[in-house]
C-alpha cells in the first residue's frame, strides 16, 4: 500500500513539474518535432499495418454478424462508426504503447541510471522541461494524426474486401457512411486519441524518468510503462465513451 | 564558501549521513574519502540540491540551497561543473554537442563563441579533434575526459568530481589526476572530490575528510595525514602503500 502512496506521489510531483515547467515551452519546439519523428512518424507503418488488417477482419465479420438480420447495404456505416469511435482511436493507442511508450521508458530509464537526468539539472537545465514536455507535447499531437490515418486506412481496406470478397459495391459502401455520418463520431474518436496520446507520453516518461535499479530496473520500467498505458486507455476509453456517447 | 552542517539523510533504513559538517574554502579542493556505501556521493550531491537532506543545512556563498527556489537553485548549478563517476554523457550527441550543451541551453552565448569554447576545453583534455565521435566510440579515459570538458565549458566557479579516476587503469588515472591539478592551478575552482583513491586525493586536495558511517571522522590537510590516528584512516593509508602495515 505504501509503494502506491509514494507512487502516485512520484506521480502528482512529476505532473506539478510539467505544469510548472509550462512557462519554458517556448524553449521546446526543436524537441517536440525530434519528438514528434520518433513517437508519430516512425509509428506509422505499424500502425497503418495494423489499421489495414482491423479494416479488414471488420468488413468480414460485419458482414457475418449483420447477415441475417440487416441488409449488407449497411455495412459500411457500422464499420466506420466503429472505427471512428473505437477500433481507430484505441488499437492506434495501444500499438503506440507497445511501441513508443516502451521506447520513452527505455531511453529515460537509461538516461536515469547513466546519471544523464542530473547531468542535465547539474547544467542548470531543468530535467522535466527537456525530456518529458516534448515528449507529452509529442504525444498530444502525434496519436490524433495517427489516429485520422489509422481511421482511413481501415475504412478503405474493409470497403476493398466488402466490394471484392462479399461483392457489396463500393458506391453502396460509401452511400451508407455519407448517409449516416455524424461529425460526433469523428471528434468524440479524435478526443479520445488526445487523451490516449498524453496517457502513453506520460506514462513512459514517469517509469522511465522514476527507474532506479541499473538495467534491470530499465527493463522493469519498460513494462510497466506498457501495461499501465494499455490498461489507462480501455479505462479512458470506457470513461470518455461514457461522457461523449453515453 | 561551500557550507554543510550537521547534514542527515536517510534511505529507507539506511541512515547514510549522521551529522555531516564541512567547509570548503573558496580557492580549495576538498577530497572526501571513504569505503563504498559510507555517503560520499549523497553529499556530493546535497551541494547542488539533486538531493535534500532530513536534517540539516547546505550554503554555497551565503545561499541556503536546502531551502532555495527553483529559479534561484538553478542559477546556482550553473555556476557548477559536475564530474559524474561514468561520465553521464548523452550517448545521443557527439563530443561536441555533450560539452556545448551548458553553454547552448544558456541561451547567452553566440554560435562563434560557443565553438571556441568547446575548442579550447576539449584541448585542455586533450581531445581536439573527437567533436565528431559518440560516446560510444570513446573509450572509458575519454569519456571521462569528455566529461571533465562538459564541467568546465562554461568556466565554473566550483567543481565537483564524483570518482574521477574510479574504473581506470593506473597511466590514464595519472592523467586524469595531472588535469585536476591543471584545473586547480590554471581555473582557480573550488573544488570537491569524492574518491576511495587516495593517491588520486593526495596528489589534487588540500584537504582530507574521511566519512565513516556517515560521519566525518577525519579532517586534515594532506601535508599532516601521517599524524592522524583514526584506525580507519590508517587502513586507506596501509592499503594504498603509502604507510607499511604495523
Amino acid at each position: 500500500m505504501r509503494f502506491w502512496i509514494e507512487r502516485l506521489g512520484q506521480l502528482v510531483v512529476l505532473l506539478r513539474e510539467v505544469v510548472l515547467s509550462l512557462r519554458e515551452i517556448h524553449l521546446t519546439p526543436r524537441l517536440t518535432v525530434v519528438e514528434i519523428e520518433k513517437i508519430g512518424v516512425r509509428s506509422l507503418p505499424v500502425v497503418l499495418l495494423t489499421s489495414l488488417f482491423i479494416g479488414m477482419v471488420s468488413a468480414v465479420q460485419t458482414a457475418y454478424q449483420i447477415r441475417d438480420y440487416v441488409p449488407l447495404d449497411y455495412l459500411g456505416v457500422g464499420i466506420a462508426k466503429a472505427v471512428m469511435i473505437e477500433l481507430g482511436p484505441v488499437i492506434t493507442g495501444l500499438v503506440v504503447a507497445g511501441r513508443s511508450g516502451a521506447g520513452i521508458a527505455a531511453e529515460l530509464g537509461s538516461m536515469r541510471v547513466t546519471e544523464q537526468i542530473d547531468a542535465l539539472a547539474v547544467m542548470g537545465i531543468n530535467p522535466v522541461r527537456y525530456l518529458v514536455l516534448p515528449r507529452l507535447l509529442a504525444g498530444l499531437i502525434s496519436l490524433p494524426m495517427l489516429t485520422i490515418l489509422a481511421e482511413f486506412t481501415a475504412i478503405v481496406a474493409s470497403a476493398f474486401v466488402a466490394e471484392a470478397i462479399l461483392r457489396l459495391p463500393l458506391t453502396l459502401f460509401v452511400q451508407g457512411i455519407r448517409l449516416f455520418f455524424n461529425p460526433l463520431d469523428l471528434m468524440g474518436g479524435l478526443l479520445k486519441s488526445l487523451v490516449f496520446g498524453g496517457v502513453i507520453a506520460l506514462m513512459g516518461s514517469f517509469h522511465g524518468y522514476y527507474t532506479e535499479g541499473g538495467a534491470a530496473g530499465v527493463g522493469r520500467a519498460t513494462t510497466e510503462a506498457v501495461v499501465s498505458s494499455s490498461v489507462l486507455i480501455l479505462a479512458m476509453d470506457y470513461l470518455l465513451g461514457t461522457l461523449i456517447y453515453g | 564558501m561551500i557550507r554543510l552542517v550537521n547534514l542527515w539523510k536517510r534511505f529507507g533504513r539506511k541512515e547514510v549521513l549522521r551529522g555531516v559538517s564541512l567547509t570548503i574554502e573558496d580557492g580549495e579542493t576538498l577530497a572526501i574519502l571513504g569505503k563504498s556505501g559510507t555517503g560520499k556521493t549523497v553529499t556530493l550531491k546535497h551541494i547542488l540540491g539533486l538531493l535534500y537532506p532530513d536534517r540539516g543545512e547546505v550554503y554555497v556563498d551565503g545561499l541556503r540551497v536546502d531551502r532555495a527556489g527553483r529559479k534561484e537553485l538553478y542559477a546556482l548549478r550553473r555556476r557548477f561543473g559536475y564530474v559524474f563517476q561514468g561520465a553521464a554523457l548523452f550517448d545521443s550527441m557527439t563530443v561536441y554537442e555533450n560539452v556545448a550543451l551548458p553553454l547552448v541551453e544558456q541561451k547567452r552565448y553566440r554560435d562563434e563563441e560557443i565553438r571556441a569554447r568547446v575548442r579550447q576545453a576539449l584541448e585542455m583534455v586533450d581531445l581536439a579533434g573527437t567533436e565528431a565521435l559518440y560516446p560510444s566510440e570513446l573509450s572509458g579515459g575519454m569519456r571521462k575526459r569528455v566529461g571533465i570538458a562538459r564541467a568546465i565549458v562554461h568556466a565554473p566557479e566550483f567543481l565537483l568530481y564524483d570518482e574521477p579516476t574510479a574504473g581506470l587503469d593506473p597511466v590514464t588515472a595519472d592523467r586524469i589526476n595531472d588535469l585536476m591539478l591543471n584545473l586547480k592551478e590554471n581555473l582557480d575552482v573550488t573544488g570537491v572530490m569524492v574518491t576511495h583513491d587516495l593517491r588520486s586525493a593526495l596528489r589534487v586536495a588540500d584537504r582530507l575528510v574521511l566519512l565513516d558511517e556517515g560521519e566525518v571522522v577525519v579532517d586534515t590537510p594532506v601535508d599532516r595525514i601521517l599524524e592522524v590516528t583514526h584506525p580507519a584512516f590508517r587502513q586507506f593509508l596501509e592499503a594504498s602503500g603509502i604507510m607499511h602495515g604495523r
